[in-house]
């Protein structure tokens, strides 16, 4: 290890020759990390893609069949496919208000709360963040309990026919929106709130001393240097809203009432543990990860293209 | 600051009433939403410390005399639980450090024209969603009989938090001033002094709220716990999720093992609220 005498900060032309040792070392502490990856994400990601082109119950004594592209031809046929994916979108629109629009109101009308109160606010909104979901997923079964829940109370005090929230298919999937959204509006309120900090007070002050409102300041001067995090958290919720719903409707109502609350991810965890149907399940991760893996492509790229940068 | 300059300024138009008409209801807004936003949580809190009846009772009650039984017997049950819940905790927090963090240092000091797009490839990993190779996953755990093992959750966990480490430690280890790496490479530190005497010390702040986070991220996490385990190694949160089949039966008990849970993360995360907020805003903005 006594090579970094060599390492003497030089210039790239001048660079004189190092051992292979020297040069190596930084890549072996690197490579632990880089096997752990591969082991633990690239095997098994590998191996739904092989899945996905043979016929399985996940049985050991039953054999594989390959059957090629059969998979991916059959449950784009499937209705519950057709169900599932419709409500991925719903759930990925339906998050982004309480994700994005909201905490980015909060964020801005907590600008002026100072001191301790702005340590207790954000406490208060620090809290459901750092919550186990399954715990989340429990409260709102209580609230929402439709036999004594307080939602029930609330709607029988004043006189309004109560709603079974998680049974009832119109309002499942948004009840499951509703509490994904929960979980979020702290991380994004907490986000904006920092962006917001981070922006220059000479330019806010410039503008009041120009006499511009307070809403013209916002709308003109802290939104635009605050767009690449506004950009960055509908990103994040666009392409990670539904895989974290997965947890409410895992706990609460298992896709349920009649695949009403289903969405993509919850489909293929049913396929491959519910039904053992293993090859529809690889397939349905295979056109997943394609999928999102396309959306995060093109969000990256706009994502360049069209934030507003500071200088 | 802010205030100072409001005051200063002289072309203010004569409407301070309604514009501190216009801050003191837009700042009750904001704590109307904070409340109500925060209510399902305190709803729970409250219930864990009433007997079954009041928890049940219609309407709901308000004003009760606070026991502490549902938490003993919490304790009493869930106990094997909470032992697995903080061995994999802080065991994975520890491995993904220890894996983590000497690829953090390669990157930094030592960049590469591929050091960027390796650190976007171990952060990229943490989108993928863990539903869509938990079949492979399972098939692996039983090949190597670490299914139902805290050490196979470990190594689960250790996956999910370790790009996390490369990417927080990669943005605090950045922050070390050159000239203080250089004047140790000019006496002739090796790479491991390097490590150890120059990198670690200072990132110590950095390493602080990034475990903090693993150790929460490790400790609320479900999925894999629920696929991957069964009785021994089941942590907290496993049990607490097998609660949906007796719905609703024992709510004031559910409530305080539910409380045990987000206790810990509660309390840490009130007394490092700056640290874990530095940590969680990284990256996010600028």
């Amino acid at each position: 290890m006594n090579h970094a005498v060599l390492r003497v900060n030089q210039p790239p032309s001048t660079k004189r020759r190092k051992s292979f040792a020297a040069l190596a070392t930084p890549y072996l502490y690197l490579l632990p990390a880089l096997l752990t990856i591969a082991i633990w994400v690239y095997k098994p990601l590998l191996q739904t893609l092989e899945l996905s082109f043979f016929d399985w119950n996940l049985l050991p004594t039953s054999p594989k069949v390959f059957v090629g592209w059969q998979n991916f031809s059959r449950i784009f046929e499937l209705p519950e496919v057709h169900q599932a994916l419709w409500n991925t979108l719903i759930y990925i629109l339906g998050i982004i208000p309480m994700a994005v629009v909201l905490p980015l109101v909060v964020a801005i009308l907590t600008e002026h709360i100072q001191g301790r109160a702005r340590n207790i606010y954000r406490a208060l909104v620090f809290v459901p963040m750092m919550m186990a979901p399954v715990v989340v997923a429990i409260i709102w079964r209580w609230l929402l309990n439709p036999v004594q829940g307080i939602a029930f109370e609330v709607f029988k005090t004043i006189q309004l026919e109560p709603i079974n929230f998680l049974r009832d298919e119109r309002w499942a999937i948004w009840t499951i929106v509703f509490i994904t959204g929960w979980k979020l509006i702290g991380f994004s309120t907490l986000i904006f709130s920092a962006a917001i900090a981070n922006v220059d007070r000479s330019y806010l002050e410039a503008a009041r001393l120009d006499g511009a409102t307070e809403w013209q300041i916002t709308r003109r001067i802290t939104l635009p240097l605050i767009s690449p995090t506004v950009f960055f958290i509908t990103m994040l919720t666009v392409l990670l809203g539904s895989q974290w719903s997965f947890a409410y409707i895992n706990v609460l109502t298992q896709g349920g009432p009649r695949n009403a609350t289903t969405n993509i991810y919850h489909l293929l965890y049913e396929f491959g543990f519910g039904s053992f149907a293993i090859g529809w399940s690889s397939a349905a991760a295979i056109v997943l990860f394609t999928g999102f893996g396309v959306l995060a492509f093109v969000g990256l790229k706009l994502m360049n293209k069209y934030a507003i940068y500071e200088t | 600051m802010m205030t100072a300059a409001r005051r200063s300024s002289p072309q203010k138009p004569p409407s301070h009433p309604w514009r501190m008409f216009q801050n003191v209801s837009l700042g009750l807004l904001a704590w109307l939403i904070a409340l109500a936003f925060f209510f399902p949580i305190l709803w729970m809190i409250f219930s864990a410390f009433k007997t079954e009846d009041q928890a049940f009772a219609t309407p709901p009650i308000i004003f009760f005399q606070p026991i502490f039984d549902n938490f003993v017997k919490a304790f009493a049950k869930y106990g094997h639980a909470l032992l697995n819940s903080l061995l994999v905790a802080f065991g994975s927090t520890i491995l993904s450090f220890v894996l983590g963090l000497p690829a953090a240092f390669s990157m930094v000091f030592y960049p590469t024209k591929r050091s960027r797009g390796t650190l976007l490839w171990f952060v990229s990993t943490k989108m993928m969603p863990p539903v869509g190779v938990i079949v492979p996953l399972y098939l692996i755990f039983k090949d190597l009989h670490l299914l139902d093992t805290v050490w196979g959750l470990t190594l689960m966990y250790t996956t999910m938090n370790m790009p996390l480490v490369i990417w927080m430690m990669h943005s605090y280890i950045s922050e070390i001033p050159s000239e203080i790496l250089e004047a140790a490479k000019v006496d002739g530190a090796s790479l491991m002094q390097e490590f150890f005497n120059i990198a670690m010390p200072l990132a110590t702040p950095g390493i602080a709220s990034t475990a903090l986070l693993c150790l929460i991220f490790a400790w609320n996490e479900a999925f894999f716990a629920l696929n991957l385990t069964n009785v021994d190694a089941a942590p907290l949160s496993v049990y607490i999720s097998a609660f949906k089949t007796s719905e609703g039966l024992f709510w004031a008990g559910l409530s305080a093992a539910a409380t045990l849970v987000i206790l810990p993360v509660m309390a840490f995360g009130w007394s490092a609220q700056r640290q874990l907020i530095q940590g969680l805003t990284m990256g996010a903005v600028k």
